[in-house]
C-alpha cells in the first residue's frame, strides 16, 4: 500500500478539511461568528456571496481561511441548484480532501469539532452525518415537534471529495440538496454528533419575514410542504432546552 | 420488417456467391430440447416446424410431431455427427453433444433461474464455450455471453425483428454461412430499440409518472452502446442510469452500476482513471485487495495486465482473455488467464496454459484433477474423466462432486427427451 493510502486509494493521512458555503447579505448575523469558529477547526473556507447588496463579501474576505470567494453579481437564488453547483466546482478547484457544507448560521458542536480529524482521516467511509438541531426564539432552546424534528434523522455535511467521481444535484429551483446526491451511493457513517442551526433563533418578526418569504417563493408547496411552512407561526412550539457535552456520548 | 427481410436475403445470396465451397446447402438439423418437444417454447417450436418442411430435422424428444424424427438416447451413434447442426436447449445435454462435435453447436438456452444450482451454471458455462453458436433467451444472459465470447444472438421475443436476426443467424450457421454481419445489425437494431424506449419512457417520466425498468433501460443502453464500441454514449447513459436508481433509493448502485464507468473508461483510453474509479467502488477485503494489486501492477508499468484485470472484474472475460494471450509467458498473466478461460467455460484452453498456476495448494491440485475430469468428459473420454473424480476425491469426500454431478447429468438428460415430464 502507497504511504498515506488506505481502501481503494483513500487518503487516510494528513487530509485537508475545506468548509463551503454560500451566503447572501449574511453581514448583520451569524456570518461573521459562523466564520470566526469555522476558522478554529478547518483548514480553509471556500465561499459564493450570491450577489449580496450589504457587507458579506467584504467580511468574508477578511478570514484568513477563506481561500476562494467568488462573488455572483446575479443572484442565482431562483436556480439554487446552479448556485450549489458553482460552489462545488469552486470548492474542487482549491484540491480538497474532504469538504464540509455550512450555513452561514451554522455552528457544530465542541465534541463534533474535536472529532473531526479522527472523522477525516480514515478509510472506511465517505460520508458522515450529523444531527441538526432547529434552535427557535433563543440560542438557549431548540424546538421539536412532528414539524421540527430534522435532528432525529442523519444529515450529510462532511464529505470526502473524490476526483473523477460523479457529481450531481437534483434540479431543483429551491431546497437543492447541499451536496450532490450521488454521495448517497457511497459509504456513509451516521454519527449523533451535533449542529445548531440558528436560523429560526431570532425575533418572531424575522420568522414572520422568513415565512411570507417561502409562501411568495412557493405559494403552492412545490419545494416544500406548506403545512411546514404555517407552523412557523405556531404561537406555543414545544421547545426543549440545550444541554452542552463534553464529550460524545455514543 | 420487410426492409429487414429483403436485406437479409441479398446479403445471404452475395454471400453464395463469395464464400462458395464453405457454405453447404439445407443441413439438417438435430434438436436436444429441454423436456420433449412439448418443452419448447411455443414460438421457437412453431419455427422450428416451419423449419421442418424446409430441411430435415431430428430430435431426441419422444413426442415429436409428425415432420420431425424423434430419436432416441440409443440411437446417438447413427447420426452423422459431423455433417448436422445440433440445437441444444438445456444445459444438462453438455456431455452428451460436445463428444459427438457436431458440425455445428448450437446452444439456444433461457437465461439462468435466479435460484439455480452451481452445476447447471457450469454446464450452462461450458456448453456456451464449445458452442459454435450461441442463441439467448433473455437479455442479461445474452450481454453476459457477449461479454464472454463472439457468435452470440438475441432471441427473447421482446422485439420481432431483432428475433428474426437470430432465427436467421441459425439458418445460416447451420448451413455454413458467417453470421458476423447479423451479430452487429442485431445489436445496432437492439441499441436503437431501447433508445426509442428509453425515449417514450422520458415522456412519461416529464408527465409525473413513473415507468418501470427505466433505470435498468438506461443501464442496457449503455452496455449495447460499450458493445457497439461507443464509449462516450455507454458513460452517459450509465451515469443516467446510476443517478435514476438512486433517486428511486436503489442498494448497491456503486458495485453493480457505476463500476461499470472503469470498463467504458478502459475503452476511453483513461487507464488510470478507470483504476481510479474501480477502487472507488471496491467493497470487502477481497475487492479492496484488487484495487491495491491494480494499482501496484499500474506502478510497476504493467499496465496491460492492469486493464485485463479491471476487463475481468467487469466481467468482460472476451477483452480480458484478448490482452492476457500475448502476455501468456509471464506466469501473473498466464495465472490470470487461466482463472479467465475457467469462467469463460474454456477448460481446454485453460488446461494448455500448464498447471503452474494453479497447482501450487492441495486445493488447487484437486481444482486441477476436477478440471481435467471435466476436459476429458467433453472430449468423449468417460472413463479417464472418472479416473480423474476420482483421484480428485482420494482424500476427502467432498472432493467427489464430479462423480455426483456426472450421475445427475446423465439422469437429467434422460428425463430431457420425455414430452411427459420435465427435468427439474
Amino acid at each position: 500500500m502507497a504511504s498515506g493510502l488506505g481502501k481503494g486509494g483513500r487518503k487516510i493521512t494528513g487530509n485537508k478539511l475545506t468548509a463551503i458555503m454560500q451566503v447572501r447579505n449574511e453581514a448583520g448575523r451569524y456570518l461573521e461568528a459562523a466564520l470566526a469558529d469555522l476558522s478554529g477547526f478547518v483548514d480553509e473556507i471556500v465561499i459564493v456571496d450570491d450577489g449580496s447588496t450589504d457587507d458579506t463579501p467584504e467580511l468574508a474576505a477578511s478570514f484568513g481561511k477563506v481561500v476562494k470567494l467568488v462573488r455572483n453579481k446575479d443572484s442565482l437564488f431562483h436556480k439554487e441548484w446552479l448556485l450549489r453547483e458553482q460552489l462545488w466546482r469552486a470548492a474542487e478547484e482549491t484540491s480538497p480532501d474532504w469538504l464540509l457544507a455550512v450555513d452561514a448560521d451554522e455552528f457544530y458542536e465542541d465534541c463534533a469539532k474535536a472529532a473531526m480529524r479522527e472523522l477525516i482521516n480514515q478509510d472506511d467511509y465517505d460520508t458522515v452525518s450529523f444531527r441538526m438541531y432547529d434552535f427557535w426564539d433563543s440560542v438557549t432552546h431548540y424546538r421539536e415537534d412532528d414539524w421540527w424534528n430534522l435532528h432525529q434523522r442523519p444529515m450529510m455535511t462532511l464529505v470526502r471529495y473524490l476526483p473523477g467521481f460523479h457529481y450531481a444535484y437534483p434540479k431543483r429551483a429551491h431546497h437543492a440538496t447541499r451536496l450532490p446526491f450521488t454521495y448517497n451511493a457511497l459509504p456513509g457513517l451516521d454519527t449523533d454528533l451535533r449542529i445548531k442551526h440558528y436560523g429560526w433563533a431570532g425575533s418572531a418578526e424575522e420568522r414572520r419575514a422568513k415565512y411570507d418569504r417561502y409562501m411568495k417563493l412557493d405559494p403552492q408547496g412545490q419545494w416544500g410542504n406548506l403545512g411546514h411552512y404555517a407552523s412557523i407561526l405556531d404561537p406555543n412550539p414545544r421547545l426543549i432546552r440545550w444541554q452542552e457535552r463534553e464529550r460524545r456520548d455514543g | 420488417m420487410d426492409i429487414v427481410l429483403f436485406f437479409i436475403r441479398s446479403y445471404k445470396n452475395q454471400k453464395s456467391g463469395t464464400d462458395g465451397d464453405r457454405a453447404m446447402a439445407a443441413q439438417p438439423i438435430v434438436v436436444f430440447p429441454p423436456g420433449g418437444w412439448r418443452g419448447i417454447p411455443s414460438g421457437v417450436r412453431d419455427w422450428l416446424e416451419e423449419l421442418a418442411a424446409k430441411r430435415k430435422l431430428l430430435a431426441f424428444a419422444n413426442d415429436a410431431p409428425n415432420g420431425i424424427e424423434s430419436l432416441g438416447l440409443e440411437q446417438l451413434n447413427t447420426v452423422e455427427w459431423g455433417s448436422v447442426a445440433a440445437i441444444v436447449m438445456h444445459p444438462a445435454w453438455v456431455h452428451i453433444v460436445v463428444p459427438l462435435k457436431p458440425h455445428c453447436l448450437i446452444a439456444m438456452l433461457p437465461g439462468p433461474e435466479s435460484n439455480e444450482e452451481e452445476l447447471w451454471s457450469k454446464c450452462r458455462a461450458w456448453l456456451c464455450a464449445y458452442a459454435t453458436l450461441v442463441v439467448a433467451g433473455t437479455e442479461a444472459f445474452y450481454l453476459e455471453q457477449c461479454f464472454r465470447r463472439g457468435s452470440v444472438f438475441l432471441m427473447d421475443g421482446m422485439d420481432e425483428t431483432s428475433d428474426l436476426f437470430a432465427r436467421q443467424a441459425v439458418e445460416w450457421h447451420s448451413d455454413g454461412f458467417e453470421s458476423d454481419m447479423l451479430i452487429r445489425l442485431q445489436q445496432r437494431h437492439r441499441a436503437n430499440w431501447r433508445n426509442e424506449l428509453l425515449r417514450k419512457q422520458e415522456l412519461e417520466l416529464a408527465a409525473g409518472s413513473k415507468p418501470s425498468g427505466f433505470a435498468d433501460g438506461l443501464f442496457f443502453h449503455s452496455v449495447y452502446r460499450y458493445l457497439t464500441g461507443e464509449p462516450e454514449y455507454a458513460r452517459q447513459h450509465l451515469l443516467a442510469s446510476f443517478e435514476q436508481m438512486l433517486h428511486e433509493g436503489r442498494r448497491d448502485t456503486l458495485q453493480n452500476v457505476y463500476r461499470f464507468l472503469s470498463a467504458i473508461e478502459l475503452e476511453q483510453g483513461h487507464v488510470h482513471d478507470a483504476v481510479r474509479t474501480y477502487g472507488y467502488t471496491a467493497q470487502g477485503e477481497t475487492e479492496w485487495r484488487n484495487a491495491e494489486q491494480l494499482s501496484g501492477w499500474l506502478a510497476a508499468g504493467k499496465r496491460e495486465l492492469a486493464k485485463a484485470q479491471l476487463y475481468r472484474l467487469n466481467d468482460d472475460y472476451r477483452k480480458a482473455a484478448a490482452l492476457l494471450e500475448p502476455l501468456a509467458d509471464d506466469p501473473e498473466a498466464r495465472a490470470l488467464l487461466a482463472a479467465t478461460y475457467i469462467t469463460m467455460g474454456r477448460l481446454d484452453s485453460a488446461l494448455l496454459l500448464g498447471n503452474d498456476g494453479l497447482r501450487k495448494s492441495a486445493g488447487d491440485r484437486r481444482q486441477w484433477q476436477r478440471l481435467q475430469g471435466t476436459a476429458l468428459l467433453l472430449k468423449g473420454k468417460r472413463h479417464e474423466a472418472i479416473h480423474c473424480f476420482l483421484a480428485a476425491g482420494e482424500h476427502r469426500q467432498e472432493e467427489l462432486n464430479g462423480m455426483i454431478d456426472l450421475a445427475v447429468m446423465d439422469g437429467v438428460a434422460r428425463e430431457l427427451t420425455r414430452g411427459d415430464k420435465e427435468a427439474d
